[in-house]
């Protein structure tokens, strides 16, 4: 049995990562799932959270906010809205993205559709903020 | 024979001419980079995304899939065209070719019943198509490559797309445009986005086991399907982009080189004429001084 598998990580403006993986920790919308190579097919949707490559101290954490996963034995394809390296993040542009995301929120509280868009929005510059902490907290 | 006069206007006008064409061929380079980059960026993305609503349209039975998937059970009556062209104009046969296949296609779908309606993004194809088909434009969206992103695009053209398909103003979507080949080439690509098209027959050598689906495939399909009308609109967005700002590079290439070649011309012919004008006067004035002689 292969101990890599072969791993897509894209959203619709880039391809982000293609490479070998040992193992990945995926934010699925049932919560949250573990892949080794020769995992069993599986088709999903992605709720907004945290992907994990590898495992332990060189683990690799990515915000991801939403998407689908498709896992085949052999490779595993994300299809992510958008995604966040922990080691990238801004802090102060995303802290004023969620500020500005919290503000129109709040504005658009009687419009449902736009208010959860917004919702979302405040949900994954949080999500960076967290991922960026931890990859702190590792390092120091 | 045009006076000396005239023919060093004309020798400004056109070393001026090829100033402008040769700075429009810098600066559709530079953005070709960029956008070339952004084109090639988004094919992975669309072509996974594709594979997957494959995989899945060829496991749900045709009944219970959504509307967006199996088409609407009655006879399609109602195509949408939307047509991707240029802002501008100045890139050779970018805009005219895509205007010449609407009007084929328009003419080809009428023929056979069809009630056509159009979606033109890019002012260009709006301009042109006005004249002949005005009352069968929808919606125009002009301007939508500056500051594009994939929300944007989303949010501006596809979602209009979906409600109209909703309100049922239509039962079939295709989209035109070119894409990206090299900064020479483009090619006219046609692709029906509304049903998704059926699969071709050798392609179902999927899985060996069926995945399993988290949530139900219905429930991904309400999320997917939307998202992958999304994604091809902005895969043409992108690569139409991409093949605009090639053609203008092409075009202009051209009309630099053409400018030159006209320049060389047109200098030979002032300098003959120049040449000329000097041995007649000196003719005169000698037949003049021997004459005096005599």
């Amino acid at each position: 049995m292969a101990v890599t598998f072969h791993f897509d990580l894209v959203t619709p403006e880039k391809q982000v990562l293609s490479q070998q993986e040992v193992m990945l920790t995926i934010p699925g919308a049932e919560g949250y799932f573990g892949v080794l190579p020769g995992h069993t097919p599986l088709v999903t949707l992605l709720a907004a959270g945290v992907l994990t490559l590898g495992e332990g101290r060189d683990a690799v954490r990515y915000a991801i906010a939403g998407g689908y996963a498709e896992v085949l034995p052999d490779r595993t394809t994300i299809l992510a809205d958008r995604v966040q390296c922990w080691n990238s993040v801004d802090t102060a542009a995303v802290e004023a993205e969620r500020r500005e995301a919290v503000e129109r929120e709040r504005a658009s509280r009687d419009e449902e559709k736009t208010n959860r868009y917004w919702q979302r929005r405040v949900a994954f510059a949080q999500l960076c903020l967290d991922v960026h902490r931890d990859y702190l907290n590792r390092n120091s | 024979m045009a006076s000396l006069k005239a023919l060093r206007q004309r020798i400004r006008s056109v070393t001026n001419t090829r100033q402008i064409t040769k700075a429009m061929k810098m600066v559709a380079a530079a953005k070709l980079r960029r956008s070339q980059d952004r084109a090639l960026a988004t094919r992975p993305y669309s072509k996974e995304m594709g594979r997957m609503v494959q995989s899945i349209s060829g496991r749900v039975s045709k009944e219970s899939a959504p509307e967006l998937m199996a088409g609407r059970p009655a006879p399609v009556k109602k195509v949408e065209l939307v047509i991707f062209t240029a802002d501008r104009g100045l890139c050779g046969s970018f805009n005219s070719s895509i205007i010449r296949a609407v009007r084929t296609k328009i003419a080809e779908l009428q023929a056979s019943g069809f009630e056509v309606s159009l979606v033109c993004v890019g002012r260009k194809g709006n301009d042109v198509l006005r004249r002949s088909f005005g009352q069968m434009i929808h919606r125009v969206h002009t301007a939508v490559i500056k500051g594009l992103t994939f929300e944007k695009a989303e949010q501006e053209i596809t979602q209009p797309l979906l409600h109209d398909f909703a309100m049922e103003r239509f039962d079939s979507c295709f989209i035109v445009y070119n894409s990206f080949v090299s900064a020479m080439t483009q090619t006219l690509t046609w692709k029906q986005v509304i049903p998704v098209p059926e699969p071709p027959e050798e392609a179902n050598e999927a899985a060996p086991s069926p995945p399993s689906y988290e949530p139900e495939e219905e429930e991904i399909l309400a999320d997917l399907l939307p998202r992958n009308v999304a994604v091809q609109i902005y895969q043409a967005l992108v690569e139409s982009d991409a093949s605009e700002n090639g053609a203008r590079m092409t075009a202009m290439d051209n009309a630099v080189r053409n400018a030159g070649g006209m320049l060389r011309r047109l200098q030979i012919t002032y300098n003959r004429t120049r040449q000329a004008a000097i041995t007649t006067e000196l003719m005169e004035i000698i037949s003049g001084s021997e004459s005096l002689k005599g």
